[in-house]
């Protein structure tokens, strides 16, 4: 990570504050973003985020469990995050499993209450648990704001195959997969939230902050948004702190910014449902 | 499952003697100094190289006024295998991969041109499908060559194996490696034809060493001009536009 000089911070702080920002953006102003979904062919869904020079690829697989008494008709989502040593050398060994492991924390109590009643075989009987999991390649700041999206679109596009509960037999249910490799189901996405990450700098907010301006924040905090602009969680990452009354402002700013991601997001996975033939890039473009 | 049809063809179709399609990017990420990408069938790798650098705190001890301290990491993404990987890194098999990965970076680096300094080469398998370790050689040279680091020359490497009727065949997939056949892996300076490892999985008889050595080598010649055709195009696709950085 480039260390800043207190003159370089003092550039970019006034920067944001003109809202005119270094790479020419304006507070509220995300870099470009690209997503695409299907690029790991074995997994059940998957999507690579780049978010700027931020890469971020999520991958679903669904395995069954039989739910707890207290939630018999909920499925579980489980989000792992791996930070790759190829996004910082910082990242390498241990050090980087621990950074992961505060992530995922993070990450699953942001995604904890999202209902998943859709996830349900039989109640009480078997759910599917859904694990999602993150590879962060690449970072270039504002990394949940990636991870966000990299869910959201790897479960829009999640192929899980049907399970049939056939007649009981002898009081058990018999859970059969089909045969059909084309008969499946997706996911719901319309409750999993995308992530909108604030950070504060000098008077002024802005949104996806790169490195360099990440450490001229004073206050960050990411909230995760639904398609109807509802606030699922808040939580605040790094040092600093601010007034009540900033804090709402930043809520209600995040629930239009999220409103708009959400919308941005579905129509781009939407025309490229459409295309009739889709060679996946990758690395390679 | 046979190995080889009775046409002779292997069960993916291809011929005894065929690679799977290779397909290769340098310079895949900006923050790193190298960075690379090779696909070789459903196999996907990344490799990343930082430094030369000064030699970071954790590998203090590892400092040499003989040469350059190369540090290779291993890992295999949590979604690259069929069934979910719970340890990305530090598993006996990883582990195993990092150590032959130092070997063979070793033997080309000149690392006694870089004293007191310390190279990284980070990989991650994002997908795999048979010959991991070969890809990630590969992906490793082109990473280095892309960070601009002193070599001796570009080190490949590539699989071979024993078929049915002891036919020797090239680049093994997954689904021919988990059948039992034998696998080789060799990595070699193609130039000077040098070996700079060669690990084996099994046993054949010592009669089949040399074809199926030659075989792996084979591919690793044909692997050496696809990568070196690769690069070749990436640097006059960075070098052109400022007329190779003469003024």
């Amino acid at each position: 990570m480039v260390r800043l000089s207190p003159e370089e911070k003092i550039y970019i702080i006034h920067g944001v504050e003109d809202n005119i920002r270094e790479d020419g953006r304006s507070q509220t102003q995300y870099r470009p973003i690209e997503v695409e979904t299907g690029i790991i062919p074995s997994a059940m869904g998957s999507a690579r985020v780049k978010l700027g020079n931020t890469d971020v690829i999520a991958c679903v697989k669904a395995d069954t469990f039989t739910p707890t008494w207290n939630k018999p008709d909920e499925g579980k989502l489980q989000l792992h995050v791996d930070l790759s040593a190829t996004a910082s050398p910082w990242f390498e060994g241990r050090r980087g499993e621990q950074t992961s492991e505060e992530i995922t924390t993070i990450l699953n109590k942001a995604y904890e209450s999202i209902k998943l009643e859709s996830f349900c075989i039989v109640p009480q009987v078997k759910c599917w648990l859904v694990d999602v999991d993150i590879s962060v390649l690449s970072c270039d700041g504002n990394m949940y704001d990636a991870i966000g999206f990299a869910v959201k679109a790897a479960l829009a596009t999640t192929m899980v195959p049907k399970i049939v509960a056939s007649e009981e037999d002898e009081g058990e249910k018999e859970l059969q997969i089909t045969d059909d490799p084309f008969d499946t189901w997706t996911p719901n996405v319309s409750n999993i939230p995308c992530l909108v990450t604030l950070s504060k700098v000098g008077d002024s907010v802005m949104v996806d902050a790169t490195n360099k301006e990440e450490q001229c924040s004073s206050f960050t905090c990411i909230l995760a948004v639904t398609e109807t602009g509802k606030i699922l969680s808040t939580f605040k990452v790094g040092p600093g702190s601010v007034q009540p009354v900033t804090f709402s402002k930043l809520i209600l700013e995040a629930s239009s910014i999220g409103r708009s991601l959400h919308s941005e997001l579905l129509s781009a996975l939407k025309k490229e449902n459409g295309l009739r033939k889709r060679e996946i890039h990758g690395f390679l473009n | 499952m046979e190995l080889l049809n009775d046409q002779g063809l292997r069960l993916d179709g291809r011929k005894p003697d065929e690679l799977r399609l290779i397909k290769c990017k340098l310079g895949i990420f900006t923050h790193t100094d190298g960075s690379a990408f090779v696909e070789q069938g459903n196999t996907k790798v990344i490799a990343v190289v930082y430094g030369p650098h000064e030699v970071r705190n954790v590998h203090r001890a590892k400092t040499s006024a003989d040469g350059a301290f190369v540090n290779c990491q291993y890992s295999m993404a949590a979604f690259s295998m069929s069934e979910r990987k719970k340890r990305n890194r530090g598993d006996r098999k990883s582990t195993e991969a990092t150590i032959h990965l130092h070997q063979t970076l070793a033997a080309v680096i000149r690392t006694e041109l870089m004293p007191k300094s310390q190279i990284d080469v980070f990989i991650e398998v994002l997908q795999s499908d048979g010959g991991n370790f070969a890809a990630s050689v590969n992906a490793a040279t082109l990473a280095l060559i892309d960070a601009g680091i002193p070599l001796r020359e570009y080190v490949i490497a590539c699989t071979a194996s024993l078929g049915t009727g002891n036919v020797p065949m090239v680049d093994i997939s997954n689904l021919e490696e988990s059948l039992g056949g034998p696998t080789l892996t060799v990595a070699v300076l193609p130039r000077s034809s040098q070996i700079a490892l060669v690990e084996m999985s099994q046993r054949f008889h010592l009669d089949f060493l040399e074809p199926v050595l030659k075989m792996a080598m084979k591919g690793c010649d044909y692997t050496f001009k696809v990568l070196d055709m690769a690069v070749e195009s990436y640097l006059s696709e960075i070098g052109k536009p400022n007329n190779w950085g003469q003024a």
